[in-house]
């Protein structure tokens, strides 16, 4: 087992971006070390992974951009989630907890399926 | 930081000049610069900060899709999918796209064995880079740790001396990095200093070639009345006058020589040589200004001795003689000072109109974009320009025998390049070059 594979997280990166800025504004560094803490230092997503996100979701009106300076007197571009944006987010959820359910009804670590299963199969 | 900036710069080198690719830089920097800042504050070297940084910057061809530089894109990174890409006939698609038009398409296994071996080689890439870094790091630590075993007291400059040179490499690191991604040669700050060094040489050489034309006239002219001995040494002299012009010439050509690839190859200074070659010109400014007024004021008081001895009007026609060859000498080195000077600004400018200027790479500076010429075709013309006025005065000369009037092509010549200079060089004002290539903040981007 070696680490997330990017390509099925990919679909959920807006989510989690999205539910980072929830109740309030985050920056890109921000955002991508509560990504790195959140998941316990097993998902660290690259820098041009993030921008691409931001600027895809800009495009579809899910977050908007502005600058403002920063504490150490730098401009920085911050991100505000959008209204359309929460339903977005809310309709992701939705999605994940739906394909969490179908998909771990196929998941079995050691590699047996299991009696139910078969059970359902045998009398149909 | 400057070697992450470097990266950065020499990663987006190929990309056009563009509000939404300069906001995509500038953001990618805001991030990077906070990531190592935060990792230095944890107590990281630099070397381990510069390297993790550069690990997790992620992949260029993430960004084509909404930065819509899809063409763009370098062979290099198109033809390496991200690692996500490898499997997605998506991203596969357009990764692919380009080479089905050159060769046909003979099947997935093949695809699939490119995709994943450019991935490989992307990985490699960075984890090669990360690793350098890492044991240098460690490296650096023995050594360090056995030279305090060794003395007492270490060597303060010494230990300077090597923090230098592990700096040189890890920029060396990053900018071979930036280049693969890219695909482009860049030109290194240290390269940028041995082309100038060339580049002046040889207009030096050239400009002292050009003095020997001129004067050459003059023992003609000195010994004009003398008969035999003085005569034959006049014609003697004329002709290695206008055999060392030419030899320097020849020579001043050939100097240049070994940096051909420069403009054989695709390139554009790295973000480091870029800056370099604008502080150089800034330096040689005022000397060069000099040079060019000294030039001028004497090639306008050339006249005074032919005026003066016309004057006094002594009648010897020695010191008409006389007067004409002081009147050449000093019109041979006020067009030598002038061609210096301009030879000197041209190499520097030469340098910074390498690359694309509509790309990041050849407009990162301010100077960069403010040399040149907007039409290719006088661009192309200008390259040659010296060459081409030596070639059109030895023909003239020859041909004509008329070497008492043929010099006058230097100095027309230098006017005529000062006039085609500000008819059509290029100036700042082209719409999308307004701004810096430095990344602190964003700034006046456009909002889609």
């Amino acid at each position: 087992m070696s680490g997330i594979s990017s390509d099925v997280i990919r679909g959920y990166n807006d989510t989690m971006i999205l539910y980072l800025l929830l109740d309030r504004p985050s920056y890109g560094y921000e955002i991508s070390k509560m990504i790195r803490s959140l998941s316990g230092e097993k998902y660290v997503i690259k820098e041009t992974t993030l921008y691409s996100a931001f600027t895809r979701m800009e495009k579809n009106g899910f977050i908007m951009s502005f600058s403002q300076l920063a504490e150490n007197g730098k401009r920085r571009t911050y991100y505000r989630i959008t209204e359309s944006g929460r339903r977005y987010y809310r309709d992701k959820c939705e999605e994940w907890l739906l394909t969490q359910e179908v998909i771990s009804k196929f998941i079995s670590p050691k590699g047996q399926r299991s009696l139910t299963e078969r059970d359902v199969t045998g009398s149909s | 930081m400057e070697t992450i900036r470097n990266y950065l710069m020499t990663m987006f080198a190929s990309l056009p000049n563009t509000p939404q690719v300069r906001r995509a830089m500038d953001e990618l920097w805001q991030m990077m610069e906070d990531k190592y800042t935060e990792l230095i504050e944890e107590g990281r070297t630099e070397n381990e900060a510069i390297g993790t940084v550069i690990a997790e910057f992620g992949n260029l061809d993430e960004l084509a899709e909404p930065l819509g530089i899809r063409d763009y894109m370098p062979p290099a990174v198109r033809e390496t999918p991200t690692a996500e890409g490898a499997d997605s006939g998506e991203t596969a698609g357009w990764a692919e796209s380009s080479r089905m038009e050159r060769e046909e398409y003979t099947g997935s296994a093949e695809y699939r064995g490119n995709g994943a071996h450019a991935e490989e080689s992307g990985k490699d890439l960075f984890r090669g880079f990360r690793d350098r870094l890492r044991n240098r790091d460690r490296r650096e630590q023995r050594e360090q740790k056995e030279q305090r075993e060794w003395s007492g007291r270490r060597n303060r400059s010494e230990d300077r001396v090597n923090q230098r040179a592990s700096r040189r490499e890890s920029r060396r690191a990053s900018r071979r990095a930036g280049e693969q991604a890219s695909g482009l040669y860049t030109v290194s700050a240290d390269e940028a200093q041995e082309f100038l060094n060339a580049a002046w040489l040889a207009a030096y050489l050239r400009g002292l070639g050009v003095f020997f034309f001129i004067v050459s006239v003059a023992p003609v002219s000195l010994f004009d009345d003398a008969s035999g001995v003085l005569e034959l040494t006049g014609m003697v002299m004329f002709f290695l006058c206008i055999a060392a012009g030419i030899a320097l010439m020849l020579i001043s050509s050939g100097l240049l020589k070994p940096f051909k690839h420069l403009k054989r190859r695709k390139s554009c200074l790295d973000y480091a040589a870029a800056r370099h070659v604008e502080n150089m010109m800034e330096s040689i400014r005022s000397s060069t200004m000099a040079q060019r007024t000294v030039g001028i004021i004497l090639c306008v008081l050339s006249v005074v001795p032919v005026i003066g001895v016309d004057i006094l009007s002594i009648g010897s026609r020695f010191l008409n003689a006389l007067g004409m060859a002081f009147f050449l000498l000093m019109v041979g080195i006020g067009v030598m000072l002038i061609m210096l000077s301009a030879g000197r600004n041209g190499a520097c400018k030469r340098l910074l109109r390498l690359g694309d200027p509509s790309t990041i790479g050849g407009s990162s500076t301010k100077a960069q974009r403010e040399t040149g010429y907007i039409d290719p075709r006088v661009e192309d013309g200008m390259s040659v320009y010296w060459q081409t006025v030596t070639a059109i005065y030895l023909c003239w000369s020859f041909l004509t025998f008329q070497w008492g009037i043929s010099w006058l092509i230097w100095p027309v010549a230098g006017v005529l390049k000062a006039w085609i200079d500000r008819r059509y060089g290029r100036r700042d004002d082209r719409p999308d070059g307004r701004r810096d290539g430095r990344l602190d903040g964003e700034e006046d981007y456009e909002q889609e």
